[in-house]
């Protein structure tokens, strides 16, 4: 059995964002999804009068996925966190030594 | 999914540095001042050599705060030992810091700014060019 | 003019050399015993040098220490400096004081550690599984139980047990007697106010009632009550311990332990986590014992008649004089006695509830044993401090203060200044004595970045700490001034108190969340006895009947500060969006 290579995505975004990302990542069949909150600040962002920075909210979101669909999902978590716009957070993606392989059962498909 | 260029940076390096709660804010000064672009910290609770120091265990706090700092492959070593001094992780029980490579990253770029990068690099290669001519 | 340096020691000092391990060297490898079955890995116990435990244990120390320190010492040199310098006198007995101020850093750093490490994890797990795992009556009981237990453990009290003895019986019998005598019911009393202000602030949790209601129905019998006191001429003289107990119970104790078992509660059963579920508490567990001990006063001038208590108090003199008192009777053996009864009782009942009722163990024994060992030597210390410290100095400093503005016999060439300025000069101390303490409070400081949050920046916490100060300083300085005029407390509380009601009404939910919550932060472990005993050696020295009320005033004005504060913001906010809205018009019609 050939030994699948994993990577992981990881999204730091705006408070608010993360349980609709992450519900989307499970649409498209993603089941090692993780959502945590967290705080922090960004280059420009504003300090206080002593040079520290001004931290805010963030949520974090990191998912775990195989080495083929990754650039996929890589271009699906750019456009879902809309980072294409200013202020839209930053993503970035580790390449894991090993990985279990979760999956939740779906729903059966519902015929109308 | 649409076919469109995606701008991606490579040569990214997170460094995580796990300290007693509290103690985050010197650190993510000291990393912002080396250079770092921002800095992600989230709380958690860990076990390490405070089991293993007896009595003086309670010296160290259970609660720990996890900084997130990404850098530049260059700025590793300069922001890695800022991020260590200013946090005195040479001493018994302060944290524990490491890095670990990116293959990717993402966030936006501005327009200005990837004019800018693309006219540098047509200018590297027009200079290479030029250099390999001559 | 520059100085040199070798290039190498400068290059020593900018230059980081990485030396490279592996960590495959410090990793332990994998033991196997007999049969081949892998062993857990047992680390062995780290061996660390003198230098590497003097490392670990000194920012340990140092930053508790240090807190301790920015509140007590300050405080102590602004004291002692104008004691010396406007008043022309010497501090008497200065090493004891200064070994009993020292007495108090040390013991409320080793209370506070002890509190965090020992008492309320307790407070976190009973809060999160008592609620799954009881009724809701048994969680309310329970609630009120530990409002009574905790006030049994706040520093504070111990100070008002001190100020008891320095009361006249004669000039006010059943203050004498309350303090005395009924000492121990005075506390319980006190303790079950806290105890029913849990409960209510526990269901309020649960139900999500709004605090404005809960103020307006705890608040306005406490008035009336206070006016039907006033009117009662012995009656009359409890209005100030009354009022003054208010302020004594909100302290490091009680906050975070009923807080705790408050939040659980409320994650548990009630409406999710609304941000102001915190607030709330501390207003009723000031306001509750007021009515408690006002009522006890009332019962006591019931019972007893001021000619009884005087004769108890001629022969609890005698019988005193004739006696040698045990050793745990007198100092230092009764602050040793009264340490270990405050801690230990909540020890044992929280041990009690855990696990008699939710039948779990504490993890961690080994800390907690260490965080209750830490509690109880640090109650010990601080009590010993208390009384050779806080209490001799505010005594000292308290009668000696009037010596600006009338005789005194202790201070030779009394008065020192004209009746005005003297007048002026001790109510100018007083401002600035409650102005410098309450900008040092911790608590406050939290406080204050709480509100910035939660209002988004609008109510900046620099505007808070001042708004709060001013209203402390300004409350102190009317106690003073109450003490040296003879007005009754009463004239200066109700008006006062309904004027706190209006603004409350006109106020939105947060903010009186916020005002409230901050009369009850202010009064710290250090403030109060201080001021106790300074009120009372003011009272003695100007031949006031009694020196109480000086912390009500200060608990009444910060409320009215920060709900003034509360209203310009709103009203500010609100002219800004008109402001805007003005020139949206305006664009739209060009």
């Amino acid at each position: 059995m050939k030994k699948t290579s994993y990577k992981s995505i990881t999204l730091i975004t705006a408070p608010g964002k993360g349980m609709a990302i992450a519900e989307q990542l499970f649409k498209k069949g993603l089941s090692m999804v993780d959502l945590h909150h967290a705080r922090g600040c960004f280059a420009g962002g504003p300090t206080r009068k002593n040079g520290a920075p001004i931290e805010s909210e963030q949520e974090i979101i990191t998912c775990v996925v195989s080495a083929e669909d990754s650039n996929d999902i890589f271009g699906l978590v750019f456009d879902l966190g809309g980072l294409n716009q200013p202020n839209g957070g930053f993503m970035y993606m580790q390449s894991l030594m090993t990985s279990t392989q979760a999956v939740l059962p779906r729903e059966k498909e519902k015929t109308t | 999914m649409s076919r469109r260029n995606l701008i991606v940076l490579t040569d990214v390096v997170l460094i995580t540095c796990i300290v007693q709660r509290g103690l985050a804010d010197t650190i993510v000064k000291a990393a912002r001042e080396a250079g770092a672009q921002g800095a992600t910290v989230y709380f958690a609770r860990g076990t390490g050599v405070r089991e293993r120091l007896g009595l003086l265990g309670v010296a160290v706090e259970v609660e720990k705060e996890v900084i997130n700092v990404v850098v530049a492959s260059d700025q590793v070593d300069y922001v890695f030992d800022r991020m260590y001094l200013a946090g005195k992780l040479d001493t018994p029980g302060m944290g524990f810091i490491y890095c670990s490579n990116l293959e990717k990253a993402a966030t936006y770029i501005s327009p200005a700014l990837i004019e800018k990068l693309q006219a540098q690099s047509n200018s590297d290669s027009e200079q290479t060019e030029q250099s390999s001519a001559a | 003019m520059e100085t040199q340096i070798r290039f190498g020691d400068y290059i020593k000092e900018i230059t980081v050399n990485h030396n490279e391990v592996s960590y495959k060297h410090l990793t332990p490898k994998r033991t196997v015993d007999e049969n081949g079955q892998a062993l857990p890995c047992q680390p062995p116990k780290v061996q660390l040098r003198t230098m590497d435990i003097y490392r670990l244990i000194t920012p340990y120390v140092s930053v508790r220490f240090i807190e301790q320190l920015k509140a007590v010492v300050p405080l102590a040199i602004y004291m002692v400096f104008f004691q010396y310098f406007v008043l022309n006198q010497t501090v008497s007995d200065a090493s004891i004081v200064g070994g009993g101020l020292f007495a108090v850093m040390v013991g409320l750093m080793l209370f506070m550690e002890g509190l965090k490490l020992g008492l309320m994890p307790f407070g976190e797990t009973i809060g999160n599984t008592l609620p799954k795992k009881a009724h809701l009556w048994l969680v309310l009981t329970i609630a009120f139980l530990l409002g009574v237990g905790v006030t049994f453990a706040e520093p504070a009290i111990g100070a008002l047990q001190i100020a008891g003895g320095i009361v006249n019986p004669e000039k006010a019998p059943y203050l004498y007697s309350l303090l005395t005598t009924y000492s121990g019911t005075l506390v319980l009393v006190v303790g079950g106010g806290v105890g029913l202000a849990a409960v209510l602030g526990t269901m309020r949790f649960i139900y999500g009632w709004s605090l404005k209601p809960l103020i307006y129905w705890s608040l306005i019998p406490t008035i009336i009550l206070t006016m039907i006191a006033h009117l009662h001429p012995e009656v009359n003289k409890i209005i100030g311990l009354a009022w003054d107990c208010g302020g004594v119970t909100t302290g490091p104790v009680t906050v975070p332990l009923v807080l705790a078992l408050g939040i659980g509660v409320a994650s548990a059963v009630g409406q999710g986590n609304s941000s102001l579920s915190g607030f709330g508490i501390v207003t009723l567990a000031s306001v509750f014992p007021i009515l408690g001990v006002l009522i006890l006063g009332f019962a006591v001038a019931h019972l007893v008649s001021p000619d009884q208590v005087l004769s108890a108090a001629q022969a609890a003199k005698e019988v005193a004089a004739q006696v040698t008192p045990g050793w745990h009777e007198v100092t230092p053996g009764v602050e040793i006695v009264m340490g270990v009864r405050a801690i230990v009782p909540l020890v044992i009942f929280l041990f009690g509830v855990l696990y008699l009722i939710l039948k779990e163990r504490m993890r961690d024994a080994g800390t907690i044993r260490y965080g209750i060992t830490l509690a109880v030597l640090g109650m010990v210390i601080f009590n010993l401090g208390l009384t050779y410290g806080l209490a001799k100095m505010g005594d000292q400093s308290g009668s000696l203060v009037p010596g600006a503005f009338t005789q005194i016999e202790k201070m030779s060439g009394s008065p020192l200044y004209g009746p005005l300025l003297g007048v002026s000069i001790a109510v100018l101390f007083a401002w600035c004595l409650g102005f410098g303490a309450t900008l040092a409070e911790p608590a406050l400081n939290a406080l204050g970045l709480t509100v910035e949050n939660l209002t988004n920046g609008a109510f900046k916490k620099s505007l808070l700490m001042y708004a709060v100060a001013i209203g402390v300083a300004i409350g102190i300085s009317v106690g003073v001034a109450k003490i040296i005029f003879s007005i009754p407390l009463t004239y200066i509380l109700v008006p006062g108190y309904v004027v706190a009601v209006l603004m409350t009404y006109l106020n939105s939910e947060e903010y009186v969340n916020i005002a409230w919550d901050s009369a009850g932060v202010t009064t710290g472990p250090v403030t109060v006895p201080l001021v106790l005993a300074m009120g009372l050696g003011f009272g003695n020295a100007v031949g006031a009947i009694e020196g109480f009320g000086i912390l009500a005033a200060a608990s009444l004005f910060p409320i009215v500060a920060v709900l003034a504060c509360g209203l310009y913001v709103q009203w500010k906010t609100k002219h800004l969006q008109i402001e805007d809205k003005l020139e949206g018009k305006e664009e739209f019609v060009v």
